[in-house]
């Protein structure tokens, strides 16, 4: 049996490396290096169940011979090996299982590494070396309806390099074959083909605070320890979209040019025939999905492709359904408020009904492959799942990391990773941005830290009790500067909003009513260069030194919102200029950062720093 | 017989007397002093929300949309995706009669000066940013945020004043400080109710419960209210203290003074005339 199955392995390692010879918008220059293993698919069998399901189909796929086990004894033998209680399922757990459940048994080793390319070069090496599977800890973000469950495991069962990685100590990670189990509750596992691009698009490191494995990727892997890259080109997520019918193409192209249809999962993609594709997050990470039937309108398989460039993401195969169409979503949003007596006003329905579909970044808590229809008719916004299940809140679309502290006051990034001050513990920490680990913590001797801002070497800080913006070296925390904090006599103040640096100068955020406003200070002295209305009430402001950011907040019950506004000499051409590009999530925000590619903003009330494209060309 | 006669020539005499000396009209100026780009931004949305509260206010009041002069942003109403608060639905027009501008302030004021006559009523409203200065942060320098001026009190009182022929006017301010509007009107015999929503000293704030829940100045929305009896929503609110059908300017103040907890609102009334002013009435 167990040599029936190394020779089924082989074949495959034989398949791609003539498969992948040919030339393709990848380039390949050489024949690529494969392993890819036989696994059966097994779906999650409880909403926490993702790390037993992983271990139950990585179980079945031992090279020594498959081990059939329930996934409930998987559960249990994960509970009892279990190390940390903030999981369901913890890398201890898994490992425990799968060393001790199903003998023979390998060592298996849990790999938890900073940098995700040497941890996956890792699972290459291993699954070359050794033909086993590797369980993958894609991310610990939420994915289905029981958002408190948060990790997210697959079982990767096929991985492709641009070369033999037990020979070549870097790598170029060209796909990745993985069963993931974590779809809707009663679906069978996802089989996903997808790019290195698209796979470290959606890794990440460990965001469970208290976690020991907090701001590490992990993988168990068969066995332990090998130094070493594999890389990726990263995925575009912003440009012009591409147009539907061209995704339609592009997707028949990379099926016969990846030979799609060859892998027993995706057969069906010989004979289908592409549906309609549909975009998905069309401002900031788009993805066409054109779905293949040989059903007429029911789905079976679907490939993904960059909704900018047409680059192949990825493809799956699932059980047939019917992707669910604008008009039917709107249906049963309209049904649905009509139900809640919340009636559409005033005009026609169709003058204020909008329309999109969403993967939410936040809560995974659908598969990429059946987003969310986000149906907005008269400023009521509705959730329609694939299944028609009815989102009355929608699943939190930004990314977000955990900050530590009980009350973070401000946030500014310092050209790598963000830093957060908290007003109760006074602690400036420098934060993973990924996972919100914190990698340094100073304490601060001040009364009410409030504003955080970096200038390129120091980072500055309000102390609103005493009215003074001291300057740290992030370093050690050495006070290195005091300025007065000048309030504009004229306007008044009530509370310091925010604090940030525009290349030359410090801004200021007060809150004063209608009189509220935002300050360019000279950091030599603490003087007002100039002070400009806010217009709205300030809880937070950024600058790239073009344009200045802040958070507008609007109560408890309308959400907040981000404004830009370019920064030009002229008080009335910035607000002329200013545009409210985000509606953004949480009741208590404070605090915003710009990275060069997006704004952070922080919660007070969740404790967690949330990420927002800005969409930033004019 | 000789008795009826009499009584219908003394009938068609008074007729006579009223229609050729003119029915009393009233007129007002609404100047929102920003442009609104976003429902639903507190500190911002107000502009065209507290602007349309209150023309909604005047009209329920028999005001005629004629001797309403509306200036704000660049001259086009807010598209609010609000219909209730939509000119256009509600009324079958825009109110919107020019952009906001120091030059079209002064217009304004300069063509009411030969339309406004002695038994009209002239009622000015003024919504933006303002700042203090002087003695006690009195000196008001109100700005118009749309275009980069500023008007001073002293100016803004001057340019009322080019309508010089008038039986009462009131003059409602809301900006931060603007108490410093009062000592600008408050001269005796001007037959002037000056209304401001804070002291010098004070900032002015929006209110941060509304019946449906839309950001509104605290005093922009409390005062309509009194002078409507009712909320947005509809709702009655108790301001005709005295239940003698009419609201007047007294009573509105006293429904803010009660109602308010931001700042201070105040009423300048030199001539005492306050208490017996009502807008509801056709001649107030």
């Amino acid at each position: 049996m167990s040599i029936i199955r190394f020779f089924i392995n082989r074949l495959w390692v034989l398949f791609f490396a003539v498969g992948f010879t040919i030339s393709s918008s990848y380039a390949f220059a050489q024949p690529l290096h494969s392993v890819m293993l036989s696994l059966p698919a097994h779906s999650e069998e409880a909403l926490s169940w993702c790390g037993p399901a992983t271990g139950q189909m990585i179980m079945a796929g031992y090279p020594s011979g498959s081990c059939s086990v329930l996934q409930e004894d998987v559960w249990t033998a994960i509970q009892s090996y279990k190390t940390e209680t903030v999981w369901d399922t913890d890398p201890a757990g898994l490992k425990g299982a799968l060393k001790n459940l199903c003998p023979p048994t390998g060592t298996w080793s849990i790999h938890p590494e900073t940098d995700a390319q040497a941890l996956m070069y890792s699972v290459a090496f291993w699954m070359t070396k050794n033909n086993y599977p590797a369980a993958g800890l894609l991310n610990t973000v939420s994915h289905n309806s029981y958002t408190a469950h948060e990790e997210h495991w697959v079982a990767i069962k096929g991985i492709i390099t641009s070369a033999d990685p037990t020979t070549n100590p870097t790598v170029n990670l060209e796909f990745l074959w993985f069963n993931d189990p974590a779809v809707p509750l009663g679906d069978p596992a996802l089989e996903r083909f997808v790019t290195g691009s698209t796979w470290y698009s959606e890794f990440q490191p460990v965001s469970k605070a208290g976690s020991s494995y907090l701001g590490k990727y992990v993988a168990i892997i068969e066995p332990p320890e090998i130094k070493g890259l594999a890389i990726a080109p990263t995925e575009v997520l912003t440009g012009k979209i591409i147009k539907p019918d061209f995704a339609l193409k592009l997707a028949d192209r990379w099926i016969e040019k990846f030979k799609l249809h060859e892998l027993k999962s995706y057969g069906i993609l010989k004979k289908a025939k592409a549906l309609a594709p549909l975009l998905v997050n069309e401002k900031h990470g788009g993805y066409y999905i054109v779905p293949y039937s040989i059903k007429g309108q029911l789905a079976e398989a679907a490939v993904i492709v960059n909704a900018y460039t047409g680059n192949f993401q990825e493809v799956g195969a699932f059980k047939s359904v019917k992707y669910m169409s604008r008009q039917e979503a709107v249906q049963i949003a309209t049904t649905h408020l009509q139900k809640r007596e919340i009636s559409p006003q005033p005009e026609s329905l169709s003058d204020k009904i909008r329309t999109e579909l969403i993967y939410p970044q936040g809560e995974r808590v659908v598969s990429r492959y059946f987003p969310i229809w986000k149906v907005t008719i008269n400023n009521k916004v509705i959730g329609v799942g694939h299944q028609g299940k009815v989102y009355t809140k929608i699943p939190s679309q930004e990314f977000s990391i955990p900050l530590p502290g009980r009350t973070p006051a401000g946030i500014t990034w310092d050209g790598k990773q963000l830093w957060s001050i908290d007003g109760k513990t006074k602690k400036l920490q420098k934060i993973d941005s990924l996972s919100g680990a914190v990698t340094r913590s100073l304490d601060l001797d001040l009364s009410r830290p409030k504003g955080l801002a970096f200038d390129g070497v120091s980072i500055w800080v309000i102390d609103e009790a005493t009215k003074k913006i001291h300057s740290f070296d992030p370093e050690n925390g050495r006070l290195k500067k005091t300025i007065k904090m000048e309030v504009p006599a004229e306007k008044g103040f009530q509370s310091v909003e925010g604090l940030t640096w525009d290349g030359k100068y410090l801004w200021t955020a007060y809150f004063a009513g209608f009189s509220s406003s935002l300050n360019q200070i000279d950091p030599q002295n603490g003087r007002i260069v100039r002070s400009i209305f806010a217009d709205c009430n300030p809880r937070g402001i950024s600058s790239d030194g073009e344009y200045l950011w802040s958070i507008c907040f609007n109560g408890k019950n309308l959400p907040a919102k981000i404004d830009k506004r370019k920064i030009q000499d002229n008080e009335h051409e910035m607000l002329r200029s200013r545009k409210f590009i985000a509606d953004i999530e949480g009741t208590e925000p404070t605090g915003l950062a710009y990275d060069g590619r997006y704004l952070w903003y922080t919660d007070r009330h969740l404790k967690r720093s949330f990420r927002v494209f800005p969409e930033k060309s004019e | 017989m000789q008795t009826g006669i009499i009584r219908l020539t003394l009938g068609l005499l008074s007729l006579f007397i009223i229609f050729s000396s003119g029915c009393a009209h009233k007129y007002a100026v609404l100047v929102s002093t920003n442009k609104v780009t976003s429902d639903n931004v507190s500190y911002h949305s107000e502009w065209w929300y507290d602007l349309f509260l209150q023309y909604s206010m005047l009209r329920d009041n028999g005001f005629k949309d004629d001797k309403i002069y509306v200036l704000y942003g660049d001259g086009t109403d807010f598209n609010t995706m609000y219909a209730d608060y939509n000119a256009t639905n509600q009324y079958g027009h825009s109110i919107t009669d020019m952009a906001v501008s120091k030059a079209n302030v002064q217009s304004v004021f300069n063509t009411l000066g030969s339309k406004v006559k002695s038994s009209d009523y002239l009622y000015v409203w003024w919504m933006g940013h303002g700042g203090g200065s002087g003695p006690g942060s009195c000196n008001l320098s109100m700005a118009i945020s749309n275009t980069g001026e500023t008007v001073t009190d002293t100016e803004l009182a001057g340019y009322i004043s080019n309508v010089s022929s008038y039986k009462k006017r009131t003059v409602d301010v809301m900006t931060c400080h603007s108490g410093g509007m009062l000592d600008n009107m408050d001269n005796v015999g001007n037959k002037t109710v000056t209304l401001t929503s804070s002291t010098c000293p004070e900032n002015s704030y929006s209110i941060s419960t509304t019946c449906n829940g839309r950001p509104h100045a605290e005093f922009h929305y409390t005062l309509p209210n009194a002078l409507k009896e009712k909320n947005p929503c509809g709702t009655a609110v108790t301001s005709d203290y005295d239940g003698n059908g009419y609201v007047s300017l007294s009573e509105a103040h006293q429904y803010n003074s009660a109602t308010m907890t931001t700042s201070t609102p105040q009423l300048g009334d030199p001539d005492s005339i306050a208490a017996g002013t009502y807008i509801k009435k056709g001649t107030p």
